[in-house]
């Protein structure tokens, strides 16, 4: 097939012919709903990206700001009738503009930098990844069960460790963390293109000084090796964006090489779901409340993974559990996903706000998610525009009511 | 800048914008390529483009481009096809879709007064809520606007055959006028505004008939053998007491491409499906009718899961046909039941001639009136192939035109068509262009003036099926598809 893509843009031809532009991805998309201009919805993109090519247009600020305005929630493979792996292609674009020098947007390359620098997004101290963990709770060197943090429960909101811990301990596991040894997951870096990419100091003389070259292979070989050097046989994740990572990207870097991935992965809410189909959970005291649940973008519409978690709320006496008008597959998103947050700020917090308006409309008092990015970013919701909501994790909830928190 | 203030410059104004991939972005539409297209129009970009959220803003910017004479396309869900919302003159491209709100609501009276600018979908599931839906739709009602729908004519869709066209639904409208003067239209009045693709206003918000979300809804699927009888029994389900809201006929290319196959133990070459919705008694009265018609023609039933499968999909359907192909060529025409029969057959032949895959659907929109739409699946990047599919469809609008029926849109391209054989649809929209918008700034180019002239279209079209015959000849002539065995022994037969 005679490729008529630039150099520049780079993507699969018969990907991005497949769109018909019929727009009905269009306003059940996270970022339309926000900016309202068709240059921010998928098909509007992939418009936008066969212009550029088609008509060999240099590639300029808006593009860049376009391609990125975006959470990478499915919400719009979802309800397209040709299922246009749209994800994968702008995934496949923001790669491009990477190593072009073109990408990544704004201040996202914040994230690659210190991921290079520090083995987590943040910047923080790689040596201080397990000190969340408090002194009555256990873990160990030796189980077959790990527990793999993540940056954001790790630095950001330790609680949602800390609660994951206990929840794994109350079940008599004490399962292994990897502590400085485990390193991002890469979600944030794939998300938004920063697969390779050289990093440069900016040295006082405003000259940069190249560092070396950031290399998420490098990250993920590092984290299954150390899994793997443990024992660990079982890999509970709390962060759906480490868990569709590790599910979905991992093997991609990883199979090819080495074959597949020699532990299975499972989300707490998996592990609870089992462990409530087994007999194995009494809840010690229910939540009388009216209660909604969130489905993140990345365990629900990228994984499937839909009704552990309903299931494990179901189980809770006393609750009232409704869903909001758009659940499941229609979920929408909290806009904390792909950079977007990280990218735009604001924006992120009003996509959060309408989210959680919907989740009041339904009369609920508490919105469940199970994914330490929608958790954080419905917080700051809470906080900068007064949303009236208690927002917890599944693993907030199964401590207080089991009396562990 | 206050909402009433009139325009000096547009840069200066916080909901236009000239950055590159704004106005990339609202210049597309469906067209699958859209390059084939840029030979008829002098500037394909658009300048501008600009979210109006009320009239007053609507107004303002036609009041600065009459005074400029600038461009003006207005620009609902870009669901159109042949280049109807996409500029051929640059200019500013005017986004209605920030002008969406339920305005009023009487339920006792049966109508909402919403934004111009609102998608179906949406504006049906806030009515839903409230017990009530919109009688009427496209089937690109997960996307399209009603004044998109009102702005091509919008004759056939969902609901049409029993409650009429999309001007049976409208009460009253406010639009503006090319100058910026605002009004409230109603009656005749508004007939300026139906089918003509905006070049009369631009419609602003828009008094509608809702009704209460019915009792039941349920249909039937009918396999035929022969399209004759498929159509009979099309034209006598067209005629019954109680009209269905929903009737399409389709062949089976276009099922095999939607939905991958027909269900075990179905044959057939031709499909009816048929909705009903009312109250349960009298869909089960119109249900016991549609079988028996069915039965008379010798249809055979299809599982129930199968319509089901097709009624679920009838947001979708006229799209799925790329999920195998990157290029769909189609033409839609308006047309009376009678004469379908010879177009489906020329498409055959020539299809068959041309070595290229062709199939059809049709909905009906009001008794003995459908809109019948041809595609020519295809992949731009085999250009022989791809023009013999357009090759195709020029062959059929003229017989179309012969045997009697117009297009159901015009938009840019189909424009050249209506020129030449719509003659008083042509003199009446001149006369519209000329009355509300003298200096052509109204979505130039459509409905009454074209770059493209006829003569070079057709000898185009024409020495196309000459060497694509050629090829055929010479065994040169590669198809892009398969064609379903059966399909082909049938149509050979
Ligand atoms: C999947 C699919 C299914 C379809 N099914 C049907 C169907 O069942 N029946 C049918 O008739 N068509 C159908 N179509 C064609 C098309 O969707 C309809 O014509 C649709 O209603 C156009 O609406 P839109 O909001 O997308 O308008 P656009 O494409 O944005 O615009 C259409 C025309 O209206 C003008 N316009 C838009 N808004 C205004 C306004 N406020 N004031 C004045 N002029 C305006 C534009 O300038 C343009 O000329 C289908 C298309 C697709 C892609
Ligand atoms: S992934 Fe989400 S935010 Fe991005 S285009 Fe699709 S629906 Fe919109
Ligand atoms: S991505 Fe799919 S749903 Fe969106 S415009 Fe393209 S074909 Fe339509």
């Amino acid at each position: 097939m005679r490729r008529f893509f630039t150099p520049e843009l780079d993507v699969d031809p018969d990907m991005i012919v497949k769109c018909s532009n019929c727009s009905t991805c269009r306003w059940t998309c996270t970022s339309y709903e926000e900016f309202h201009s068709e240059a921010y919805f998928a098909g509007g993109r992939l418009r936008l990206l066969r212009s550029y090519v088609e008509k060999k247009l240099p590639i300029d600020d808006s593009f860049v700001r376009a391609v990125y305005a975006c959470s990478t929630c499915e919400q719009c493979v979802e309800r397209c009738p040709i299922k246009v792996p749209y994800v994968r292609i702008i995934e496949d674009v923001r790669k491009k503009l990477v190593q072009e020098g073109k990408g990544p947007y704004g201040k996202l390359h914040v994230m690659g930098d210190m991921a290079f620098q520090h083995n987590n997004v943040y910047g923080e101290d790689p040596l201080k990844r397990g000190d969340w963990v408090k002194p009555d709770t256990k873990i160990s060197d030796d189980s077959e069960w790990g527990y793999f943090v993540g940056c954001t429960a790790s630095y950001k909101r330790p609680e949602i460790a800390d609660a994951t811990l206990r929840m794994l301990n109350y079940f008599g596991i004490e399962p292994q963390i990897l502590g400085a040894d485990e390193y991002c997951c890469c979600s944030p870096l794939i998300r938004t293109g920063q697969c390779t990419r050289p990093i440069y100091e900016e040295l006082e003389d405003g000259d940069k000084e190249l560092l070396g070259n950031l290399d998420v292979e490098k990250f993920i070989l590092h984290n299954v090796e150390e899994i793997e050097k443990r024992g660990i046989e079982h890999l509970v994740f709390s962060c759906s964006g480490c868990y569709r990572t590790t599910t979905l990207d991992w093997p991609k870097y990883y199979r090819e090489r080495y074959g597949i991935l020699p532990f299975s992965l499972q989300h707490l809410t998996q592990f609870l779901a089992l462990k409530i189909k087994k007999g194995e959970l009494e809840w010690k005291s229910g939540y009388p409340e009216r209660v909604t649940y969130h489905d993140p973008c990345h365990l629900g519409r990228h994984v499937g993974v839909f009704e552990a978690p309903r299931e494990v709320l179901r189980s809770i006496p006393d609750m009232e559990f409704v869903e909001m008008e758009r659940n499941r597959e229609n979920s929408v998103c909290c806009g904390a996903g792909g950079g977007f947050k990280a990218g735009f700020g604001e924006n992120a917090v009003n996509v959060a706000e309408r989210r959680l308006n919907q989740a009041l409309d339904t009369g609920a008092t508490t919105i469940v998610s199970s994914c330490v990015f929608c958790k954080l970013n419905f917080l700051d919701a809470v906080k900068k525009r007064n949303v009236n909501i208690k927002v917890l994790n599944i693993e907030d909830l199964f401590i207080s009511l089991m009396g562990l928190g | 800048m206050s909402e009433t203030e009139q325009i000096a410059k547009l840069s200066e104004v916080s909901w236009i914008s000239d950055l590159m991939s704004e106005r990339l972005s609202a210049s597309g539409d469906t067209t699958g390529i859209p390059y084939y297209h840029f030979r008829w129009k002098k500037k394909w970009l658009a300048d501008y483009v600009a979210w109006p959220k009320t009239n007053e803003q609507v107004s303002s910017i036609l009041k600065y481009a009459s005074k400029k004479k600038i461009p003006i396309v207005a620009r609902g869900g870009g669901t159109c096809y042949y280049g109807s919302a996409s500029p051929t003159r640059g200019g500013i491209v005017v986004d209605t879709k920030s002008m969406d709100c339920i305005l009023d609501i009487n339920k006792d009276e049966g109508w909402v007064r919403v934004g111009a600018g609102a998608v179906w979908e949406i504006l049906d599931n806030e009515l839903a809520k409230q017990g009530f839906t919109t009688p009427v739709k496209p089937q690109s009602g997960v996307a399209s606007t009603l004044a998109g729908w009102l702005s091509i004519g919008g004759k056939a869709g969902i609901g049409t055959p029993k409650y009429g066209s999309m001007v049976d639904n409208v009460f009253e409208m406010e639009v503006v006028r090319p100058d910026g003067t605002i009004e409230t239209v109603a009656g005749d009045e508004m007939l300026p505004f139906f089918g003509t693709v905006g070049i009369a206003g631009v419609v602003t918000s828009i008094k509608m008939k809702i009704i209460p979300v019915p009792e039941t809804t349920e249909g039937l699927m009918f396999a035929f053998q022969d399209l004759e009888r498929a159509i009979d029994a099309v034209n006598r389900l067209s005629k019954t007491k109680t009209p269905p809201i929903y009737l399409r006929l389709t062949d089976l290319e276009y099922e095999w491409r939607i939905q991958g196959g027909l269900p075990p133990e179905t044959t057939g070459l031709f499909f009816v499906l048929v909705t009903y919705s009312g109250e349960t008694a009298e869909v089960e009265e119109s249900l016991k009718t549609a079988r028996g018609i069915f039965e008379v023609a010798k249809g055979m039933e299809m599982q129930k899961s199968y319509y089901e499968k097709n009624w679920d999909d009838r947001f979708i359907v006229e799209m799925k046909l790329k999920l195998e192909v990157p290029t769909l060529s189609m033409q839609n025409f308006w047309i009376p039941l009678d004469h379908i029969g010879p177009i489906v057959k020329r498409m055959y032949k020539i299809a068959s001639k041309y070595r290229i895959n062709s199939c059809f659907y049709l909905v009906l929109g009001r008794p003995n009136k459908a809109r019948l739409c041809v595609f020519a699946p295809s992949d731009h990047r085999n250009w022989m192939h791809f023009m013999s599919g357009k090759s195709m469809l020029h062959k059929l609008v003229k017989t179309m035109y012969r045997g009697g029926g117009e297009l159901y849109t015009f938009g840019l391209q189909n424009t050249v068509y209506i020129k030449r054989y719509q003659k008083n649809d042509y003199k009446r929209f001149k006369e519209i262009r000329n009355k509300w918008d003298p200096d052509g700034l109204m979505n130039p180019d459509k409905l009454t003036r074209c770059n493209m002239s006829y003569t070079r279209l057709n000898l185009m079209f024409t020495m196309n099926g000459y060497f694509r015959r050629l090829q055929v000849v010479l065994r040169r002539a590669k198809n892009i598809l398969q064609i379903p065995v059966s399909y082909q022994e049938a149509m050979s037969r």
